[in-house]
């Protein structure tokens, strides 16, 4: 059939069209992730070079430590991103309110806490995908309603106060933990991170995130399961931000609705940096863990140099800008 | 690999001028290359055009013809080789560029915004828009053209979307009438207008010859071109194959031209009825009904039936597909296939047995981004993995299989689906859908817009062999060639309803035409 199918002959032979790609091809494929490594690297060297105190063994641990509860939001923020749902406003509330719940249920032992924490974030997170996924509802005021309905349950419930880990209860400081000298909350980002990916990479339904954040008319058309996709999607982000806020509260001992309000951003900015596109269908896990290296890296060099919190912020938010304005325009010439 | 491109504009002498005219030209082109990747989409491509001229552009798909037009707007750039426009060499930076050099273009995807006033539509991106100030002016001259246009019943104030796409499609080409252009090119304009509204679009393009100035007309519609061109260059291989005056053409001619060396077709005229088996599969609709578009449709056909629903814009045609696809949530009525209905949703047409490709292959078919791999495969996540994992082998398996099958070369495999040509694009969005052995029904919106003659005879004969295999083809046309040689059940429909159905054998052309049109002029009364 091919003997009327006229194709232009390329002057240059094309690659074996049946070889798998090699890596390298992949790496230099992915432009944005170079781009986002080399920022890394930059970063990194600077700071050796004009920073005392930065290349220690002290400080690279602070940078890591510092990761852990961002780079589980940023997890989740990038399949919401990924799977075309822009992305959830209501991360910060969903991880404070379910470490609350964590604090909560320690009573009845460790694991029940963080089976209970998880199940809470994951169904409240499920719930808003499915609105999102079956009725079209806009997710950034979807998300925003359901922020709003957390936090006034939660400040019904505790009268607006918040709840503490008692002192004599030691169960859970094994997450506050070091091993080696990393936190162990770096160490299951790491593992999460990798799962995660592979959920994304190697299943159909990773496949059908990618299909749905390229273009959801096509995928409709095609009769992707979206809603189960989209479901699914909010249900593991749910995940991910609960364990955010966990973390957070073995290591700080106590959990109030609002005390997280800075980790809805700090998730979006990771994942954006990282490269992720707003609107959906190109960016990966790993390209989200180096933008929180990013983030993290900068905000320890601004703080090193004693810049005050203000400052931090506001370079993170330029860094935002920044990406999202080199990749916009990267998109568009496609 | 492009320095290797990039002197083959200069060694291609300006005498290779294959497409040349007497007059003094209003753009003439020396040597234009362009390579995108691994693919050499133009190679060194020399023509003058003159001013008052009618200029076809034909070509299959990926012989380079889209290329060269975004060189000519300015939306891309020349990797070698000289633009000049009134005996000076322009290089343009962007599509403004072009615009100030009198250079103008309607796209075949449409670009208005549904939102926004014919009027404001005609004048979008315009350049002589003031702030403030001259709306009078823009106002009458907004009426002049849709008057021209035949569409001098619509208030300039109308909102886009309230028209259909047919007219859109002419709004399109008012804006550019707008813009006072040399030369406008119009890129497969009639691809989804009515008789009558491609007779308008005609008449406004041979008012512009005898106002002076250039029209390129490209197109697939052979017929069309020499209706109405002067000169017709041909591209191949990102070379001009030849220009000539149409005077010295006939279709055939033509065609051979756009198919080169390789230019046998086969005929569709062997219609092989006899082979097909008769499967068991049976499509039964009764009363289906779209609220305000469609009045109450009934259909049956079994397995090996191509069903061809023959109709202009705003028919009911396409109305009719998608509502069996699962598009339409609101459609109404009783439709099995093997006591399943697919009315509902896509999922839902899927599991009846529904295959489904759309008209808007960009809009609604494809992942542009993702490889012709995944594209292929998008559908059958199911079969490609085991408890949801999906096999990186079974997927190379699948997707070499089913290109080979429907012709997309192998060497495309990883390129994104989205640099590929209509007809390739097509044909990976028809392999996609032919995806178990099982029979199907099959359903498409328009086969072959947008799709060269190779391409097309290429589809036409996939879609046979899925009917001699078992399933059931149901498709929308507003081509009368394609529906004669595809369909062996004609069903013509105007207005939201049903005509006539005819079996191939048994009606003739004219009384297809005939049936689309006579409800058609009734039917214009309601908008």
């Amino acid at each position: 059939m091919s003997d009327i199918t006229l194709q232009p002959t390329p002057a240059v032979a094309p690659p074996e069209p049946d070889a798998p790609r090699r890596w390298t091809e992949r790496l230099l494929d992915n432009k944005r992730m170079a781009v986002t490594a080399g920022g890394l690297g930059v970063l990194l060297v600077l700071g050796m070079l004009t920073t005392d105190g930065f290349a220690t063994v002290d400080n690279a641990r602070a940078i890591l430590a510092a990761i852990a509860v961002t780079g589980f939001a940023a997890i989740g923020a990038t399949v919401i991103m990924l799977s075309g749902s822009l992305f959830s406003m209501s991360t910060g509330v969903t991880a404070a309110g379910s470490a609350m719940v964590f604090i909560s249920a320690l009573d009845s032992g460790v694991g029940v806490a963080l089976i209970v924490a998880f199940a809470v974030g994951g169904l409240v997170f499920a719930l808003q995908g499915f609105a999102i996924g079956a009725w079209g509802a806009n997710p950034i005021i979807t998300t925003i309603g359901f922020g709003s309905l957390q936090v006034a349950v939660a400040t019904m419930i505790t009268d607006g106060s918040s709840v503490r880990i008692p002192a004599d209860f030691t169960a859970h400081r094994f997450l506050a933990d070091t091993v080696l000298g990393v936190p162990v909350g770096v160490y299951l980002l790491v593992i999460t991170a990798v799962c995660v990916h592979l959920l994304l990479t190697r299943t159909a339904w990773g496949r059908s995130v990618y299909f749905l954040g390229q273009s959801g008319p096509a995928a409709y058309a095609a009769g992707l399961p979206v809603v189960a996709t989209t479901v699914i999607a909010f249900a593991i982000a749910g995940a991910c931000t609960a364990f955010a806020g966990i973390l957070q509260a073995a290591s700080i001992g106590t959990a109030s609705i609002n005390g997280m309000s800075t980790l809805t951003f700090d998730a979006i900015a990771a994942a954006v940096v990282g490269g992720t596109a707003i609107a959906g269908g190109r960016g990966s896990i790993p390209r989200t863990v180096i933008g929180v290296l990013v983030i993290a890296t900068t905000a320890d060099l601004l703080l090193l140099r004693g810049y005050s919190a203000g400052i931090q912020l506001l370079a993170t938010g330029l860094l935002v800008i920044a990406f999202v304005f080199a990749t916009s325009r990267k998109e568009e010439s496609r | 690999m492009s320095t290797d491109q990039a002197l083959q504009g200069p060694f291609r002498p300006a005498s290779a001028d294959q497409g040349g005219s007497d007059r003094a030209p209003l753009v003439r082109a020396t040597g234009l290359t362009r390579t995108y990747g691994a693919v050499q989409a133009l190679r060194g491509v020399s023509v003058s055009i003159a001013p008052g001229e009618i200029v076809g552009i034909c070509g299959q798909n990926g012989a380079g013809k889209s290329t060269f037009v975004k060189l000519l707007t300015g939306l891309e750039r020349p990797d070698a080789g000289e633009l000049e426009v009134h005996g000076e060499t322009v290089q343009f930076a962007s599509t403004l560029d072009g615009q100030r050099a009198g250079i103008a273009i309607v796209d075949q995807e449409l670009a208005l915004v549904p939102q926004l006033s014919l009027e404001e539509n005609i004048y979008l991106g315009h350049r002589d828009v003031p702030l403030i100030g001259g709306a009078k002016a823009r106002r009458a001259r907004c009426n002049e053209i849709l008057e021209q246009l035949g569409l001098g019943h619509l208030d300039a104030s109308t909102p886009l979307r309230n028209l259909r796409i047919g007219e859109r499609q002419l709004v399109e080409i008012g804006r550019v009438l707008a813009r006072d252009a040399q030369l406008l090119i119009l890129d497969e304009p009639t691809a989804t207008l009515s008789n009558a509204e491609i007779a308008r679009v005609f008449a406004a393009v041979r008012q512009m010859r005898a106002q002076g100035r250039t029209v390129l007309y490209v197109s697939h519609r052979l017929g069309e071109v020499l209706d109405l061109c002067d000169r017709v260059v041909v591209f191949g291989d990102g070379l001009i194959r030849g220009a000539h005056d149409v005077t010295q053409l006939d279709r055939e001619r033509l065609v051979q031209l756009i198919l080169g060396e390789a230019g046998v077709v086969e005929s569709s005229a062997t219609r092989s009825n006899s082979q097909r088996d008769q499967g068991t599969l049976e499509l039964d609709v009764r009363g289906l009904e779209i609220p305000g578009r469609l009045r109450p449709f009934d259909l049956s056909a079994t397995s090996g039936q191509i069903i061809g629903l023959a109709g202009q814009v705003g028919s009911g045609a396409d109305d009719v597909v998608r509502a069996l696809g699962g598009l339409v949530p609101e459609a109404r009525g009783t439709v099995g296939i093997a006591g399943r209905s697919p009315l509902g949703s896509p999922a839902r047409a899927r599991n009846a047995g529904i295959r489904f490709v759309p008209g808007d292959r960009r809009g609604e078919g494809l992942f542009l981004a993702d490889s012709v791999r995944r594209n292929i495969t998008a559908t059958s996540l199911k079969v490609l993995s085991r408890f949801g994992v999906l096999s990186g082998r079974r997927q190379r398996q699948l997707s070499d299989e089913r290109a080979a099958l429907v012709g997309v070369p192998r060497t495309k495999m990883n390129a994104a689906v989205g640099d590929l040509s209509g007809g390739n694009q097509q044909k990976v969005l028809i392999g996609r859908s032919l995806d178990e052995s099982t029979p199907r029904v099959l359903l498409l919106d328009e086969p072959t817009r947008g799709v060269d003659v190779a391409g097309r005879a290429d589809i036409h004969r996939l879609l046979k062999d899925a009917a001699a295999r078992g399933c059931i083809v149901v498709f929308a046309s507003t081509e009368i060639d394609e529906l004669f040689d595809l369909a062996d059940t004609i069903v013509t429909m105007a207005a939201g309803g049903k005509v006539g159905a005819h079996a191939h054998s048994e009606v003739t052309a004219d009384e297809v035409l005939h049936e689309m049109a006579n409800a058609g002029a009734r039917g214009a009364s309601h908008v």
